[in-house]
């Protein structure tokens, strides 16, 4: 697999959390909170869901955290979020029922976008990446916005890194294409 | 001269792994006014989505986490913290324990039953009352041990260990100054 990126501090906090250490979970959850939101929130369209989603994530990390071996710690912590929200995203599918109620009651919809206000060329791109084809969204979101290495993604998402690379280089030419779109509109 | 599509890679690398920017990137990027504008917009992009992403959640986000990891169990307290903790406790236990034994003995040794009045009577209720608030009190810093022992909070442990052994040591000095004053009055003749 891809090389070891985990910087030495960050191997520390999680040998930490491996022993149960209260403080180095709390550190861990500080500094992975927005990026895991983002990306719930990137899954779900409703803030209070990704929260929740969130906490899960969080939780089912730390469950699991005994299993962290080498590799990126970021790129591991994004392929448990993933898995996470596909099965409720399954599990959803499985329990809906729809009733003239839940068709009738207004929805607010969140976005990663609509929270950023007054952020015009972060706000421009997670708009460009969303208009994507669903293939490169998730590997453009993954680079662009969270800032994952290609070696990184590939982890995350379980694909090899060539098709990392394919998808960036397809899904760069398109979102050019819209930001040039957008800006001569 | 590079190609855009390489250049492009290039920029995303400088700015979203902090790469440097390599002399012939460079150059393209000064010669071509696309690269350029790409290359600052996904500066500002970057900075802006790195603001967003360095965020600290709410304090009530990781309380809800931590009740549920305390819950299952994932949160443990190390063996070595578990050891002190047991021998603070003890040691704190101790202290106060020998603090009500030397209360109870210092207030049994003085007294003497000898009920022939009415104020005899009071006195002896006197001492059992002031006898039932001291034991009290010494019930109360034994809960509180054993609340701190149970919790498992450092502070808390840190405190009751500096005031038991504050307890002990004012209890040492009182029990010294008391043999010294019997000690005296004897000579005296008292």
């Amino acid at each position: 697999m891809g090389a070891v990126y985990i910087n030495v501090e960050e191997q520390i906090l999680i040998q930490k959390c491996k022993i149960g250490d209260e403080g180095a979970f709390r550190e861990v959850f500080e500094h992975y909170y927005s990026p895991i939101y983002y990306f719930c929130l990137s899954y779900v369209r409703s803030r209070n869901e990704a929260e929740d989603l969130t906490q899960e994530v969080f939780i089912k990390a730390f469950k699991s955290i005994k299993s962290f071996g080498k590799g990126s710690f970021r790129a591991w912590l994004f392929k448990i979020a993933r898995n996470h929200l596909i099965d409720e995203h399954r599990k959803h599918i499985r329990s809906i029922t729809v009733s003239i109620d839940d068709v009738a009651e207004p929805t607010v919809e969140h976005t990663p976008e609509s929270e950023i206000v007054a952020r015009s060329d972060m706000v421009e791109l997670l708009k460009v990446i969303d208009g994507l084809a669903p293939e490169y969204r998730e590997v453009m979101y993954l680079r662009f916005f969270q800032g994952l290495r290609y070696e990184e993604i590939s982890e995350a998402l379980g694909i090899p890194v060539g098709t990392v690379k394919t998808y960036i280089h397809r899904g760069r030419k398109e979102m050019l294409k819209r930001i040039n779109i957008e800006t001569k509109q | 001269m590079k190609e855009c599509d390489e250049v492009r890679r290039a920029i995303e690398e400088t700015v979203l792994e902090n790469k440097k920017l390599s002399s012939d990137v460079m150059t393209h990027i000064v010669a071509c006014s696309d690269c350029m504008s790409y290359y600052q917009w996904l500066l500002r992009a970057h900075k802006e989505s790195a603001d967003i992403l360095n965020k600290k959640p709410d304090s009530h986000q990781w309380k809800a986490v931590r009740e549920k990891l305390l819950r299952e169990g994932v949160i443990e307290v190390g063996r070595r913290w578990y050891i002190t903790r047991v021998l603070v406790g003890l040691a704190s236990v101790v202290s106060i324990c020998m603090l009500g034994l030397f209360t109870l003995s210092t207030l049994l040794s003085g007294l003497i039953l000898n009920l022939s009045t009415v104020f005899d009577y009071m006195k002896v209720m006197l001492i059992g009352l002031d006898v039932l608030s001291k034991l009290s009190s010494v019930m109360s810093i034994v809960g509180r041990v054993l609340m701190v022992l149970i919790s498992g909070e450092v502070s808390q442990f840190l405190v009751l260990f500096a005031s038991a052994l504050s307890i002990y040591l004012f209890a040492v000095i009182v029990w010294y100054m008391r043999l010294r004053f019997v000690r005296a009055s004897t000579i005296v003749g008292f």
